[in-house]
Parts: structure tokens; C-alpha cells; sequence
């Protein structure tokens, strides 16, 4: 079976810049990557060629084996940033309505249920600016999933909030997961996120932003806070920051 | 005390303290009531030619909405070109600088020379005053728009209708609001003034013949009158705008 993203010699500069540099990867269908680097190795502008919201300056990009802007046109993508891109002026309930109505797509999912699945059927008619940061950011991957998009890619989502939260932000992703399979691609600057989500980890170095190491990541699912406990994770969270230490020394 | 019930205090307060105030001034001034006619003078004025002040704040009226909708109509429509087309900016933009920068008193008297004394003077006056801090607010509000919410839609596949409905409209209504607080009482200014120059009705021809007259009574009459409305128009604005943006206070 062919991959469900591959990236091939994937390269973009701005200008002078080189943010990427002969980037390949293969991800499989429903497998968790996460991508990990110094600040600057191009982790998001790799995200926003997946997403359609760059354009490579050489290289090829196949999602589901197509290119990512039919893919994007045909609803199957799912976005979360760092800051909840919801509207204001909207309740809980209509933000992830909202992605309904624009995509038309019809999904077995519903916007309130998904709101009771997330534990927000209490705040379903609360604006954002009334919802906590973590309830915020469940509403925001509600509204990126709401369509049922075989491919969900996240930029940093956890990135303005507090240690607690993201930690009970990361056993809820990974449940959400379990439950609703999908190609995921997690930009992040955490470790412990990293491994406590991937099946594998990408490391990338900085300028031209390349892949530098791959490291897989195979604790059973779903994984409980606990883990973050146990001896093998911290052995993987090692061997992770040794791996950036390298980047960032070379 | 809340907070709202403290403001309507302030507002009562002022309408009482206005007519003492008012008499005071005029018993120790020791003017004249031709030069300082005292509040009960003005108000039996306005009781005795009510339907004649009704006529002429009518017609101020008229010219100042009439004005005031077409330059909404026009700001928000090229609002919307600069932003979707800029080029349409460029082209523009030193046309509207060098007019936004003719005083109007300047332009009045050319256009009743060009148009007559028609209404269509009055109403250009009105659009000129208003038109631009409508355009510039509305440009501003819905170039504010939430950079993560336009990628969301972008992924999203929206089109431009459901981009400009749902993200950058919702975005462009508080400055659109802060431009009708200054706007909507300068459309009532320029009306008065632009009567000032050929009108044979309106609140601005009534200032003129009390003048001419030295019927001091009638323009503190329409000094009260003027008074009034820009008032009401603040306060109108002020209660669309807590409806129109009732979820912040939710």
C-alpha cells in the first residue's frame, strides 16, 4: 500500500533562504507523526506545503495520492493551530458548525455531539473569550474534525498552555485518535508531547531546514499520563533531546 | 451601582445642571435677552414654532441620512474592492487623499454653483464629511481579520463570499461602529453647515435668518435642537452597538 503522504526532495526558499531542503518522507495511513527541531528548521512551513498554504519551490507532495490542493479542495483536510481560530462573535456550537457549512461535507459526526464527546456539552453555547485556553483548543479540534478529514495536521496546538492542561490535552488527542483514526501530522516543541503521541518522531535541523534523525516511538495505545512515569518513556524522551542536542551543536 | 445605571446617572445629571447652569450664566452676565436670552425664553420659542422647527430639523434630517447611507454604501463597497483588489487601492488612494483633504466649507459653495440649490449639494457635503472615516475603519476592520482563521477557511475550501461573511465582516464591525460614533453626528454637522450657503429650509437656513434677525432665542432654539440629535445619534449608535456586539459582554 503506498503511503498516505510522501514528500519527495521537498525544498523551499524564501528568497536567500532555504527553509527546506530535500525533504523525503514517507508517512503511513492513520500513523501519528510529529515533528520536532530548533526553532527556524521549517517544521510549520513543511506543515503549510501539506496543508496547500505554501508552494514548494521544487520536490513533490502526494496526499492520499493526490496533490495537496485537490485534497485540500475535496474536504480532506483538518487544521490545528496553536491559537484556536475561532470566531469571536460564534458559540462554541456554531465554530464547529461552521466547518459544515462551509465544507457541505455530511459525516455521521455531529457538532454537538462531538462537543459532548470533547466534555464541552455544558459550553456548547459559550462564546470562546468564556471558555478556559484548553477548552478553546477542544472546541478548535472539534471544528477540525467535525468533517471527518482522513488527514489532520496540528501546529504546535498546545503550545499556550499551561504543563496540567497539556498533559490532559495529550491523553485526550490520543483517545480521540483511537477513536477516530486519522493520518496525523503534530508540529510541536515539546518532547514529552513528541513522544507521548508519535508512532515516530522526525527531527529536523535547521538552515536548510532537513530531516536529521527519525525515531520511532512504540508504547501501546492508548497511552495514560502515567506513562510520562514510567522509566522506558523518560529512556525515549532522552534519546530525543540527544538527538536535538546534536542538531543544535552541528 | 453598576456601571450602566452610573452612566444614565451622569446623562440625567447633565440634562438637569444644562438649564441651571444656563440661568445662572445669564443672571450674573446681566446680558440682554436678545444677546443671552435666558432657557425659559428659548423654550417658549420652540413651544410657540414647534411645527416650524419640526419642519426644518426634518429637513436637516433628510439631507444628513440621505448623505450619511450613500457614503456607507460607497465606503463599505470600496472597503471591500481595496481589500480584495488592491490594486484598485493604488489607483485610488491619491484621488481620495486629495479630496478627504479640501475642506468642505471650500467645496459647498462650488457645488451650489454647479448643482443649484437643489439637495444635491447638501447631500455630496454630507457624503465628503462622512464617507471617509467610514472607508478608513471598515478598511482597517476587515484587514484585522484573524490570520489563522483566513488559513482555517483557506483549508477549509471556503469561498470568497463565506470568507468575507463569516471571518472578515464579524471582524470589521467594532471599527465599523467606532466610525459611526464620529460619523453619524458629523453627518448632522455637515447638513447644518451646508445649509449655512443656499438652503431655504433646514436647520442651517434658521440659524442664518436668526442671525440676520438677531433672534437669539432661535438659535439657542437650534442649538438645543442640534444638541439633541447628535445625542440621540450617539446614543443610537452606542445601543447597535451593544446589540451588534452582545457576545463580548456574554
Amino acid at each position: 500500500m503506498s503511503p498516505a503522504i510522501q514528500l519527495r526532495q521537498l525544498s523551499k526558499s524564501f528568497g536567500e533562504i532555504d527553509a527546506l531542503k530535500d525533504i523525503d518522507l514517507d508517512i503511513q495511513e492513520g500513523e501519528f507523526i510529529a515533528l520536532i527541531g530548533p526553532s527556524g528548521c521549517g517544521k510549520t512551513t513543511l506543515l503549510r506545503h501539506v496543508l496547500s498554504l505554501e508552494t514548494a519551490s521544487a520536490g513533490e507532495i502526494l496526499v492520499g495520492g493526490d496533490t495537496p490542493e485537490r485534497v485540500r479542495r475535496e474536504n480532506k483536510l483538518g487544521i490545528v493551530f496553536q491559537r484556536a481560530a475561532l470566531v469571536p462573535s460564534c458559540t462554541s456550537l456554531q465554530n464547529v458548525q461552521m466547518t459544515l457549512d462551509i465544507t457541505g461535507v455530511e459525516t455521521p459526526l455531529t457538532p454537538a455531539g462531538l462537543l459532548d464527546e470533547f466534555g464541552l456539552g455544558a459550553f456548547k453555547d459559550h462564546y470562546p473569550h468564556q471558555l478556559s485556553g484548553g477548552m478553546q483548543q477542544r472546541v478548535n479540534i472539534a471544528a477540525a474534525m467535525v468533517h471527518n478529514p482522513p488527514f489532520l495536521m496540528m501546529d504546535e496546538p498546545f503550545g499556550a498552555l499551561d504543563e496540567m492542561t497539556r498533559e490532559f490535552m495529550c491523553e485526550f488527542l490520543g483517545g480521540v485518535l483511537l477513536d477516530n483514526p486519522k493520518t496525523t501530522v503534530l508540529v510541536t516543541h515539546s518532547i514529552d508531547e513528541a513522544v507521548m503521541l508519535a508512532d515516530r518522531i522526525v527531527i529536523l535541523a535547521p538552515r536548510p531546514g532537513r530531516i536529521s534523525a527519525i525515531v520511532d516511538v512504540d508504547f501501546p495505545r492508548p497511552r495514560r499520563r502515567d506513562l510520562k512515569t514510567q522509566s522506558a518513556f523518560g529512556e525515549k524522551v532522552l534519546e530525543v533531546r540527544r538527538l536535538l542536542y546534536e542538531v543544535e551543536e552541528a | 451601582m453598576t456601571n450602566v445605571s452610573r452612566e444614565r446617572l451622569g446623562y440625567v445629571f447633565m440634562i438637569v445642571s444644562v438649564p441651571i447652569i444656563w440661568q445662572l450664566a445669564v443672571t450674573l452676565s446681566g446680558l440682554q435677552p436678545f444677546i443671552l436670552p435666558g432657557p425659559g425664553i428659548v423654550f417658549k420659542t420652540l413651544g410657540n414654532e414647534w411645527s416650524n422647527f419640526l419642519y426644518h430639523t426634518g429637513v436637516t434630517m433628510y439631507g444628513a441620512m440621505v448623505g450619511y447611507a450613500f457614503a456607507n454604501l460607497f465606503a463599505i463597497s470600496i472597503a471591500v474592492l481595496f481589500v480584495y483588489l488592491p490594486s484598485v487601492q493604488t489607483f485610488l488612494m491619491p484621488w481620495f487623499i486629495v479630496i478627504k483633504n479640501i475642506p468642505f466649507v471650500v467645496i459647498a459653495p462650488i457645488l451650489v454653483i454647479t448643482l443649484g440649490t437643489t439637495n444635491m449639494p447638501k447631500f455630496i457635503v454630507v457624503f465628503l464629511v462622512t464617507f471617509f472615516p467610514v472607508l478608513a475603519n471598515v478598511v482597517a476592520g476587515l484587514r484585522a481579520a484573524d490570520q489563522v482563521l483566513l488559513d482555517r477557511m483557506h483549508v477549509l475550501n471556503a469561498t470568497r463570499w463565506q470568507i468575507f461573511w463569516k471571518v472578515r465582516w464579524p471582524s470589521a464591525i467594532p471599527y465599523y461602529m467606532a466610525a459611526h460614533e464620529v460619523a453619524f453626528t458629523g453627518s448632522i454637522i455637515a447638513a447644518i453647515v451646508a445649509e449655512f450657503f443656499f438652503s431655504r429650509t433646514g436647520l442651517g437656513y434658521l440659524i442664518v435668518t436668526a442671525m440676520e434677525s438677531y433672534r437669539a432665542d432661535i438659535l439657542y432654539g437650534v442649538t438645543l435642537i442640534a444638541a439633541v440629535l447628535g445625542l440621540s445619534n450617539y446614543l443610537l449608535v452606542v445601543w447597535l452597538r451593544k446589540r451588534l456586539l452582545r457576545w463580548q459582554d456574554a
